[in-house]
């Protein structure tokens, strides 16, 4: 039976088109059958999850070469086709892609009480231009799906619920969307031109073919920096991260999970796809900026989370942090460097969304963020007290999860090749610890404030549930981390000797 | 004056003058032949409303009838570049006008970003915005090869479905004087689906993937990279992103704000909603299959130099 199953063709484009198809028929509904739309979102989105384990399971480990490989003809003159293929970098964020919407959508559940319909569309049609960033092999439609994020983003981002209180004024969400935007799409614009130069200058804005093309140093010098403009706001690194607080603060829960999940690893995702392979002279030039900025972001946002009010910032500082880690991993250039990095983009995709969903669900119960409100929760919500504990403890990269295993093996990659950066980034951990530790001590622990907050509820069995995949997902990573590795090992080293790294 | 220096009015025959004749801004030979073309040119470009002679273009668009207004912010663009495209191209091949076109071309896209975000109107606006684009259209003009007409062409096309689409929405919205830009707002409450198209409209001439003007825009950046012009391609990226700040502000009014007094809208008629359903869908997909076009295109600009 498993025989007759394997012989089924999968098809990446599929997998691409799936989200699609739900968001088609969800559109045609109308919007008073509030059941059906949310049936109808969460199974095409579980029906996605379950399509991207198929390739999973049928990835073949021993090979550096793109798997499931599609051409759909799209302009032939220029030569830019729709070329999709995954191979061992991008498998486990379209995983983890697929692994969040159905959460997200799940945590949407209740609590959004207009709108419900786009929401779901919204997101349904977000996941599915996720996907294709995740396996597109050519540059210019890469770009174009990493742009057009942007929208259907855009979109939840202000629906959350009307709030009749002090905080999240309409006027600061519009402010968040606008900075948001406009930050993304400075920074891409000038990728759009050194895109544009490529396919003028080479043919072609195939990455196999590109891979292969050697460019000039200072040209190669020049690229980088146009495609560091784009991916370094979305990462985001030091001079351009201001958007990300502003962001999650003002976007519902389940928009935060989408942002802290999977549109951070946009950024990285593309340093690793494009800018290393492609121009190694560039990359070689300008580790040390890299590391310079990194090193700064980690120390400088862990520094500025500890004295934040506001929960979501908290986290979203952290979120910083960590993504500034992974770019230290990934410009280490070496096998143990870049699998830390994507080990701990994983674990971050995890992790952050989790943290988030549960100050989405303090949210939801006291519909107020700020740190001073909450204290004694332990006595009223003790389910929550612990799946809170584990987190963040995950986010401080406790032995035995995932972001352990990332951290480190990032910080043995970088002391390999700088060991004063691998020191200060350590020196990130123990402050990640102060101020984790710090605002569970003060969330969790500690006297009631009976001033502010009277009536409590404990966690229900929906988020509950929610939160297992997660705990069961980082505690797999952080004990077994090989079954994840070992789809990894071939591309990585591939990506290695290709650059001439060692 | 062309006639007087030449002897001729036919392009062919123009062409054939000109290969090889060197007009250039000091000591021409001939310089009743540059002053003449010189003259054509200015002509042309009033009519385009390109930059330094677009004075009248905000003024004459916010005073007339809607339906005028959309007439000729549509028809003389597609006639006149066309004209030009044979004029220019075909007959006059010659690096002076190139700096010239560069010129207009940055200057428009420059005004057309700033220039608009200082609005309140809405057809001066969208005024504002017709020159910027023609900026954008005028950076495949002026770098002459191949790819730079077939970046005109599919430039002009899409240009001419967005702005039917705009103008249509804003003559559906005529009936209760729509004037200002704030008259939009809470349109997402009273007419959800206008809101939609309108905002898919805005997004596709701030030029956002993976909508028409995105396509369009890409392939003007990119025959302007093709040909050198680096300048052109940055500038207008950067004013691209300039000017994707007041098409938002369409969208975050038409959603976010709430006008003094509620308008009440009637619904349109048959033949706009239909117009509206047709250019809608094909900004929205024509990212999916855009190749027949850019074929088409492609054949167009070869049969021309050809």
């Amino acid at each position: 039976m498993l025989q007759f199953l394997a012989s089924f063709y999968f098809n990446l484009s599929g997998l691409i088109l799936c989200p699609l198809l739900g968001s088609i028929i969800l559109s045609v509904i109308p919007d008073s059958r509030i059941r059906l739309i949310r049936g109808i979102g969460l199974c095409t989105s579980l029906i996605t999850f379950l399509y991207s384990l198929f390739f999973w399971i049928q990835f073949d480990n021993s090979t550096a070469k793109f798997q499931f490989v599609e051409t759909i003809r799209w302009l032939p003159y220029p030569n830019i086709h729709f070329y999709i293929g995954i191979d061992g970098i991008s498998l486990f964020f379209v995983v983890l892609t697929t692994f969040l919407i159905p959460i997200c959508i799940l945590v949407g559940w209740s609590s959004i009480k207009s709108y419900k319909r786009e929401y779901m569309i919204a997101f349904l049609i977000c996941e599915s231009f996720m996907i294709a960033v995740f396996c597109m092999l050519d540059l210019l439609l890469f770009y174009v799906f990493f742009e057009s994020v942007l929208i259907p983003m855009l979109g939840p981002i202000p629906y959350s619920p009307i709030i009749i209180g002090v905080w999240g004024s309409r006027q600061r969400k519009i402010q968040a969307a606008y900075q948001f935007f406009l930050y993304t799409l400075l920074g891409s614009v000038f990728m759009l031109l050194a895109i544009l130069f490529i396919l003028s200058q080479t043919g072609s804005t195939d990455l196999q073919i590109l891979l292969t093309t050697e460019f000039s140093e200072r040209r190669q010098i020049l690229l980088w920096i146009a495609f560091f403009a784009s991916f370094s706001v979305k990462v985001p690194m030091i001079p351009f991260h201001i958007w990300l607080p502003e962001a999650h603060v003002e976007a519902p829960t389940a928009g935060s999970v989408i942002l802290a999940g999977i549109l951070l690893k946009l950024g990285t995702y593309g340093f690793l796809r494009f800018s290393i392979p492609m121009f190694p002279e560039a990359t070689l030039y300008f580790t040390p900026f890299v590391y310079a900025l990194s090193v700064i972001a980690i120390i400088y946002t862990s520094l500025t989370t500890i004295r934040q009010i506001d929960l979501k910032k908290i986290i979203a500082y952290s979120s910083v942090a960590h993504m500034n880690f992974v770019t230290i991993g990934m410009f280490s250039l070496n096998i143990q460097g870049i699998e830390g990095s994507i080990l701990l983009m994983l674990s971050h995709g995890l992790v952050s969304s989790a943290l988030f969903l549960c100050v989405g669900a303090l949210y939801d119960r006291h519909k107020t963020r700020l740190v001073k409100y909450y204290g004694g929760l332990v006595s009223t919500m003790p389910m929550f007290s612990t799946i809170f504990l584990f987190f963040t403890l995950a986010n401080m990269s406790l032995p035995g999860t995932s972001s352990f295993i990332g951290e480190f093996l990032i910080l043995v990659g970088a002391f390999q090749r700088n060991s004063l950066v691998a020191t200060l980034a350590a020196l990130g951990m123990i402050l990640g610890a102060a101020y984790s530790l710090w605002l569970y001590n003060r969330v969790i622990f500690g006297n009631f404030k009976p001033k502010f907050l009277q009536k409590f509820s404990d966690l229900n069995r929906r988020e509950v549930l929610i939160f297992l995949p997660f705990v069961v997902g980082i505690i797999w990573m952080g004990v077994y981390p090989e079954v994840f590795l070992e789809c990894m090992h071939t591309s990585i080293g591939n990506l290695v000797q290709h650059g001439k790294f060692d | 004056m062309i006639y007087g220096f030449t002897g001729v009015t036919n392009f062919e025959e123009l062409a054939k003058i000109f290969t090889g004749y060197k007009i250039t801004l000091f000591g021409a030979q001939s310089s009743g032949i540059f002053m003449g073309i010189l003259f054509i040119a200015v002509g042309f470009l009033f009519k385009i409303t390109a930059v330094p002679f677009h004075m009248w273009a905000p003024d004459v668009y916010e005073g007339s009838p809607t339906l005028v207004t959309a007439f000729f912010s549509i028809a003389p663009k597609i006639s006149i570049l066309a004209n030009m495209v044979r004029v220019f191209i075909y007959s006059f091949y010659d690096p002076t006008w190139q700096q010239l076109f560069f010129f207009c071309s940055i200057a428009s896209m420059i005004l057309g970003a700033l220039a608009a975000m200082a609005q309140n109107k809405v057809k001066r606006l969208l005024a504002y915005s017709s020159i910027g684009h023609v900026g954008y259209l005028f950076i495949g003009f002026s770098c002459g090869t191949i790819e730079g007409i077939q970046s005109l062409l599919i430039g002009v096309f899409i240009y001419v479905l967005m702005t039917i689409n705009v103008f249509a929405i804003v003559l559906a919205l005529r009936q209760n004087r729509f004037k200002y830009i704030a008259d939009l707002g809470a349109l997402a409450k009273t007419n959800p689906i206008l809101a939609i198209t309108l905002s898919i409209t805005m997004f596709s001439y701030a030029g956002i993937p993976p909508l028409a003007g995105f396509c369009s825009k890409f392939y003007l950046f990119f025959a302007a990279l093709g040909c050198g012009a680096y300048l052109l391609a940055l500038i207008g990226v950067v004013t691209s992103v300039i000017s994707c700040f007041y098409y938002i502000r369409f969208v975050k009014i038409m959603y976010f704000d709430t006008p003094k007094t509620w308008i009440l809208y009637k619904p349109m008629d048959r033949e706009k909603s239909l117009l509206l359903a047709i250019t809608l869908f094909f900004i929205t997909f024509f990212f999916l299959y855009p190749s027949p076009f850019f074929l088409v295109t492609h054949q167009m600009a070869l049969s021309l130099c050809l």
